[in-house]
């Protein structure tokens, strides 16, 4: 995890649970004082519901009265009811409906003392129904008002209806009059979030997961409509609290809540990013310089002007540095002067092995002219080649030295002709040089002094393995090596029958300065590893002590060059 | 309060013109009027051949009666009489031979449409300008339907004068003016306080309010509605026992409409016919309800009536629908019962059957009918085989 994503998660969980603290209590206390509130409304309410049910039933009762008072002075109610006058009898079916929109009810009905209804005002054609339950039940009804449920031709209605009686010559009628509950309920009701709603057998509110019941009152039912035969029950006037605002305050606040999270995370951001580049950035950079430091690049500036840890800590990383430009010139210094010593001794040696070939033909002029001086012109002329070829070695040598870093001139070189050049020189001193010189062996790329300072190395070291021995064997093969795929090349294997290496003379065998022979530089094997490496050439050896070795060079050979 | 009884005796001559007429309505008076307004209290679309060829309601049934004639009439007992044609021939290879009058003539088109009246028409041609031609499948008697509206069309008479307030038409040289005022929706009362000279009505309010004025004649129509309950589905029956009551049914005439209403009596012409289907529509979703059309208080009155006396808890409603809409739930047949009021008499049963659910079984309920209201003075009137009033032409 990145040091910008820890401070970003810190940052948020230390913002967001406060935020959260806060958006939770304001949530809880709205709905604590909202739910306090409505419950005050509430309880005022109910008052206003049972008041407004009761002036409602006396408003009923005062308009029956009123309707009796007439009907008992309705001679042609008399004649209808009392006597069944068939031209009245008209006149009585429609006399509810008139008087019913006269006073203002909603329902009205005018029954015998049998129950049968003479008169429906809701229903015209009710009339010749036996209903005895209903004025019966009404009168004995809590209050003596009840909702009740019956019909209109068209549809069910609920009524708060109130019952009355009189007496018309000697007979007694009952006289059930109403008004329609709901409307009056939804009057009740100014309130959005409040509504009243009746609950009844078969009936209950629709109830819905966003209002909670606050408050039931209870009123005495009839359902005419059940058809299960009439009974007084219990209907019950239902206040409901919509939790529709509180639902949306509660929005409201989660809304923006959400919008301070998401403020909140956008400046954790911000601020991460921010305090990331006043730290992490400074970090970044100082390993960013500290990754480029090696003893070739010392030149990284850790200069600061900061005054904090960071600030520290690249003075302390610039003091490093210091150090190790003061420790690397003084390196180079000793490897300076490491290296002029390296030079002195490859120069001896490489002067050495160009004045050997010399020694051995001035040796050979002196012995043939101590014992046939008239042969001298003709060695000479025969070992003449020798000196030329030395000398040019020698010159090529000094121009090299000269130059300081000899460079390579890559080109073809005959390698078998080498091979034969160099162990003509060689003083084998009884010792058997033998050669196995492939005649397809493409020509070498390579320079042909270092090939040749290869080549004379590792036979003259070949030959001293030899030791004291008189009898012994150097062999030289070459060989085209590659194919099958490989890049071609050639192949040279110079082997001896001498004492071998152990594993710990081999393991040091190509270090600078090491030898195991008493006049030996120790440079020999290193400069042939140096050179072949150079060429793009390998180098194996094979060795085992008291039996020989042998040291296999892979050179790469010329792809344009025909085979010798 | 004259009533006109009507038993229906099938003719095949003319009657002699000079004949009493039964079914006329004279309302004397010394002085005649010199026009002759007719009140026409329902909504008329006076314009549409569709109202003219099947009107309805009494209003257009009584103005294209008079705008309209038929090849021949059938009057009031079912007598036949000359309309458009004043003579006919039998000849039983050939069918009925109508000859017109002078100034009537038949399109050649005429007739073409008749099986759709009557399905028992085999042919119906205009031979020509003045001669008809009418065979029928499997019976001699004279083919009462050309009496029927559908069959009808405008001869002689042109009107004259237009909306909004109505038709007037051009009398012979002598004859009365007749007007026919339109007052849709209009309170009869006062038509007749402003001056008109017939109301036909089915208000007995409306009766007993001209009873003491003694300028007005009234004439009781013959019965020409009978009103029956159709019920479709499952519970078919249901709501017919509880009407079957004799008792039930006497109160539905006698105090559940506001009309001259008796219990329906038989016969019905849709008894003899085929075309009520008796299968039982599969009606498992029939909707609560007793439908009726809303313009007819009768067909209300009963439709509540029936509600009334449902058993209790079937949670049955009476419903009134538009023109269009009840048609839609005829055809529809998923009601649980319809209250709808049938002609009397009717010339095309297959037609006219179409009038109720097909397969719904018919309660008969009760027939209802109109009256007359005629001021005095008022030209001779004749009442056809339907209770529809003509102005007889001099």
């Amino acid at each position: 995890m990145t040091f910008r994503t820890r401070l970003f998660l810190g940052i948020l969980v230390a913002v967001l649970l406060p935020l959260g603290a806060l958006a939770y209590g304001v949530r809880r206390e709205m709905e604590r004082r909202l739910t306090a509130e409505y419950e005050q409304r509430v309880g005022s309410m109910a008052g206003v519901i049972e008041t407004d049910l009761a002036r409602e039933g006396a408003t009923v009762g005062s308009r029956l009265r009123a309707l009796i008072s007439d009907l008992t002075r309705d001679n042609r109610f008399r004649l209808a009811a009392l006597q069944a006058e068939p031209g009245s009898r008209r006149y009585l079916l429609d006399y509810a409906g008139t008087a019913m929109g006269l006073s203002g009810l909603s329902m009205l009905q005018i029954q015998d003392s049998a129950g049968r209804i003479l008169s429906s005002g809701h229903f015209r054609n009710e009339f010749d129904q036996v209903q005895p339950e209903l004025p019966t039940l009404l009168a004995t009804a809590p209050g003596t008002m009840a909702l009740v449920r019956t019909r209109t031709p068209e549809r069910p209605l609920l009524a708060l209806a109130r019952v009355d009686s009189f007496r018309v010559g000697g007979r007694r009628f009952s006289v059930v009059g109403g008004v329609a509950a709901e409307p009056r309920l939804d009057r009740l009701v100014r309130e959005r979030d409040l509504s009243v709603d009746l609950a009844y057998p078969g009936r209950e509110p629709v109830s819905s997961s966003g209002a909670r019941v606050l408050r039931e009152i209870p009123l005495p039912y009839l359902d005419l409509l059940s058809g299960t035969g009439v009974a007084l029950d219990t209907a019950r006037v239902v206040v409901t609290q919509s939790l529709g605002t509180l639902e949306a305050l509660q929005r409201s606040v989660d809304r923006w809540f959400l919008v301070a999270v998401g403020l909140t995370v956008a400046a954790a951001l911000v601020l991460a990013g921010w305090l990331s580049s006043r730290i992490s950035r400074p970090l970044r950079d100082l390993a960013r310089k500290t990754s480029e430091i090696d003893l070739d690049r010392l030149d990284q500036s850790f200069e600061s002007e900061r005054t904090d840890e960071i600030g520290a800590l690249s003075r302390l990383l610039g003091g490093m540095t210091e150090r190790l430009r003061n420790s690397t010139a003084r390196l180079r210094e000793a490897e300076r002067r490491a290296a002029v010593g390296d030079l002195a001794r490859q120069v001896n040696h490489d002067i050495k092995n160009g004045l050997a070939p010399i020694r051995n033909v001035l040796r050979h002029f002196s012995q043939v002219a101590r014992q046939d001086p008239a042969l001298l012109p003709a060695v000479f002329e025969e070992r003449k080649e020798t000196l030329d070829s030395s000398v040019e070695y020698l010159e090529t040598l000094a121009r090299n030295y000269a130059r300081l870093s000899p460079t390579i001139e890559r080109a073809p070189c005959d390698v078998n002709a080498l091979v034969e050049e160099v162990l003509r020189n060689i003083a084998a001193d009884g010792r058997v040089l033998q050669t196995s010189l492939s005649p397809r062996l493409p020509h070498a790329l390579g320079d042909t002094l270092m090939l040749r300072r290869i080549l004379e190395n590792l036979v003259g070291n070949a030959v001293d393995s030899l030791g004291g021995r008189s009898a012994g064997t150097v062999t030289v093969t070459t060989e085209p090596a590659g194919g099958d795929g490989a890049p071609a090349g050639v192949r040279i294997t110079v082997a001896d029958t001498g004492s071998g290496m152990t594993r710990e003379e081999l393991d040091q065998a190509f270090d600078d300065f090491y030898s195991s022979k008493p006049n030996g530089t120790g440079l020999g094997l290193s400069i042939v590893r140096r050179l072949i490496l150079d060429l793009n050439g390998t180098l194996r050896v094979e060795t085992e002590p008291g039996i020989g070795t042998r040291f296999v060079v892979d050179l790469p050979a010329d792809q344009g060059g025909p085979a010798s | 309060m004259l009533v006109l009884g009507c038993a229906p005796k099938p003719t095949q001559s003319p009657v002699a013109p000079q004949q009493p007429d039964p079914c006329g309505l004279v309302a004397a008076s010394p002085s005649q009027l010199d026009t002759f307004t007719v009140a026409l209290l329902e909504p008329v679309d006076w314009r549409s051949l569709d109202h003219a060829l099947s009107p309805t309601n009494d209003s257009e049934r009584l103005l294209f009666r008079n705008l309209f004639h038929n090849v021949i009439q059938l009057d009031c007992q079912g007598t036949v009489r000359p309309g458009l044609a004043d003579t006919w021939t039998f000849d039983p290879n050939a069918g009925w031979t109508f000859s017109l009058r002078e100034r009537a003539s038949l399109a050649p088109g005429w007739g073409a449409t008749a099986d759709i009246v009557v399905e028992s028409v085999d042919s119906a041609v205009v031979l020509d300008a003045r001669h008809v031609r009418v065979r029928m499948r499997g019976r001699d008697s004279i083919p009462r339907f050309l009496a029927d509206p559908a069959l009808a069309l405008a001869h002689g008479i042109a009107p004259s004068g237009g909306e909004p307030g109505g038709i007037e038409l051009s009398p012979p040289a002598g004859a009365t003016a007749v007007y026919f005022k339109f007052e849709p929706n209009g309170d009869a009362r006062d038509a007749l306080d402003r001056g008109a000279d017939l109301v036909v009505t089915r208000d007995p309010a409306l009766v007993d309010y001209v009873s003491n004025r003694a300028e007005f004649a009234t004439f009781t129509l013959p019965w020409s509605r009978t009103y029956v309950l159709s019920e479709t589905g499952d519970q078919q029956g249901e709501l017919a026992r509880a009407l079957n009551a004799a008792s039930v049914r006497s109160s539905l005439a006698k105090d559940a409409v506001r009309a001259d209403a008796r219990v329906a009596e038989p016969p019905y012409w849709w008894s003899d016919t085929t075309c009520l289907s008796t299968s039982t529509r599969p009606t498992q979703n029939a909707s609560p309800r007793v439908v009726y059309r809303k313009d007819d208080e009768v067909a209300r009155s009963l439709a509540e009536r029936t509600v009334a006396l449902a058993p209790a808890g079937s949670g049955l409603r009476a419903v009134g629908l538009d023109a269009a809409e009840f048609a839609a739930a005829v055809t529809g047949g998923l009601e649980r019962a319809y209250v709808v009021g049938l002609p009397r008499q009717s010339l095309a049963p297959c037609r006219d059957a179409s009038m109720v659910p097909a397969g719904a079984r018919l309660l008969p309920l009760i027939d209802t009918r109109a009256h007359a209201i005629v001021r005095k003075g008022a030209p001779p009137l004749t009442v056809d085989w339907d209770g529809t009033l003509r102005v007889v032409e001099r």
